[in-house]
């Protein structure tokens, strides 16, 4: 589970984040909504241990988050920036070597799936591979938590259709929780169990869609639109 | 440990251009060089004054191994410290692969100036003993220079990141060389003082014993160096080896606490 307690982050005299509490809970596709600015990838960074709070406490199944909090934590960054002397197969080998949960059979299948060459450079990829290597890499560790920070951003398509139905296919939800950021509502909209809008650093909502579907009769977009009005 | 090594291979895989470069450039110098000295006659010579003096800027060949390392690595921060290895591993790896090629870089050179010195006719040939003695003597300070000033520009790096998240990188550069000057001239007025002394100036090692009656001249005699009583001490070895351990687990801790993404 991962849990915010108060946190807010900020950075010189701004508040990129400011008292934040949420509870996300095991085996749900959580998607994280809201516009350029707004928060969400300092919110997946905090949660990583890759930045640190100003205020408040952020634990991952009761272990407060830093660093090395990477052994619990698979995290894929909106940046599209890997060692480009590897190749495809030698980044998935690479990873498996500093990921003890990392597994190579794994990182095959969803490779394959993804139609993926082993032997092709990472410099001569093209962003959609880039962005499918990126959900290889992210998906074969097998943690209890997987932040994705705009897996679909300036995708075609055919790459995010892939990208989704890889999250369907590969997610263990029983032990798992997967937080995701997108701009991209109505791609992901079918796979998210919850959704949570933040703007200008406060979380101002977190539904169930199912809930949201049947009690409000709304889908994310529209309720995105009246939370933002 | 498997982690670490393979980590550790990736560094030596991110780092081979600086390795390269170095050697690439001593060939061009070297070259450039000779060629002169051929042209004057002294070719061997030419070749071994490069050579010693390559060898010597091997103090700086860690720092400036690390310097294109971390800036690598600058650009994909997130890349780098999402690993559950901690910060000194991190650290430690760069290290490493920083070291194995100062060491090959120091065995690809040495051996040219072994070479050239051989043949440079204009040198009168020093007793093996003693250049034995000379070279095991420099390369190990060589090495442990610089180990120590890796050290130093890593912890000042770390300063660097951290003043990076608030400013640009420019900005950072220019107020992490402002730390840097001050910390340098408060250390140099420490050396000054009697606590200091009193903290290296102990253990002193009889340099002349080492190097003893090592002495090398010009077939002219016009120029003659010699060693004479430097004094050295186990204390300042110590010292500096102390400071050198220190500024490392602070630029690992600060690594791990305070560099963000």
């Amino acid at each position: 589970m991962i849990k915010l307690d108060n946190v807010s982050k900020k950075f010189m005299t701004k508040y990129a984040l400011r008292d934040v509490n949420l509870e996300l809970t095991n085996g749900k596709i959580i998607g994280l909504v809201g516009e350029n600015g707004s928060g969400k990838s300092t919110t997946l960074k905090l949660i990583a241990g890759l930045i640190r709070p100003s205020q408040g406490m952020i634990t991952i199944n009761g272990v407060q988050a830093h660093r090395q909090i990477a052994s619990q934590v698979s995290y894929l960054s909106e940046l599209d920036e890997y060692y480009g002397f590897y190749n495809v197969g030698q980044t998935i080998d690479f990873f498996a070597t500093q990921f003890p949960d990392f597994s190579r059979d794994k990182a095959e299948q969803i490779r394959s799936f993804m139609q993926l060459e082993r032997n092709a450079k990472l410099k001569h990829l093209s962003k959609g591979n880039r962005g499918r290597l990126k959900i290889v890499l992210t998906l074969s560790r097998d943690v209890p938590v997987i932040l994705m920070d705009e897996p679909l951003s300036g995708l075609d398509p055919m790459v995010r259709d892939s990208i989704v139905k890889s999250l369907i296919s590969f997610i263990d939800l029983e032990k798992q929780v997967v937080l995701i950021t997108t701009h991209e509502v109505r791609e992901v909209e079918m796979i998210l169990d919850e959704v949570i809008a933040i703007k200008d650093g406060q979380i101002i909502g977190h539904h169930n869609v199912d809930q949201l579907r049947a009690e409000k009769n709304m889908g994310i977009v529209e309720w995105m639109a009246e939370a933002y009005e | 440990m498997s982690a670490w090594w393979h980590l550790t291979k990736k560094e030596l895989r991110l780092g081979l251009p600086a390795f390269l470069l170095i050697l690439i450039t001593f060939a061009v110098i070297l070259g450039v060089v000779s060629y002169i000295g051929y042209r004057a006659g002294f070719l061997w010579e030419a070749a071994t004054i490069v050579s010693v003096l390559a060898l010597g800027g091997h103090i700086f060949y860690l720092a400036y191994y690390l310097l294109y390392s971390l800036e690598k690595e600058r650009k994909k921060l997130h890349l780098w410290l999402h690993n559950p290895q901690p910060g000194y591993a991190l650290l430690l790896a760069k290290i490493a692969a920083g070291l194995i090629t100062l060491i090959v870089s120091m065995l690809i050179i040495g051996t040219l100036l072994l070479i050239s010195f051989n043949l440079a006719e204009n040198f009168h040939q020093m007793e093996w003993s003693h250049s034995t003695q000379l070279a095991v003597f420099g390369i190990l300070h060589i090495m442990m220079l610089s180990v120590n000033i890796a050290v130093y520009f890593i912890f000042f790096w770390m300063i660097f990141l951290l003043i990076n998240r608030f400013t640009n990188g420019f900005f950072s550069f220019i107020l992490t060389l402002i730390i840097f000057l001050i910390s340098m001239s408060l250390y140099g007025w420490f050396m000054e003082t009697t606590v200091y002394e009193a903290l290296t100036m102990w253990g002193e090692i009889n340099l002349l014993n080492i190097l003893s009656g090592f002495e090398f001249n010009f077939s002219s005699d016009a120029f003659m160096a010699e060693f004479d009583t430097m004094p050295l001490y186990l204390g300042n070895y110590v010292f500096e080896a102390s400071v050198t351990v220190l500024l490392f687990l602070a630029a690992s801790w600060l690594l791990d606490r305070k560099v963000e993404v």
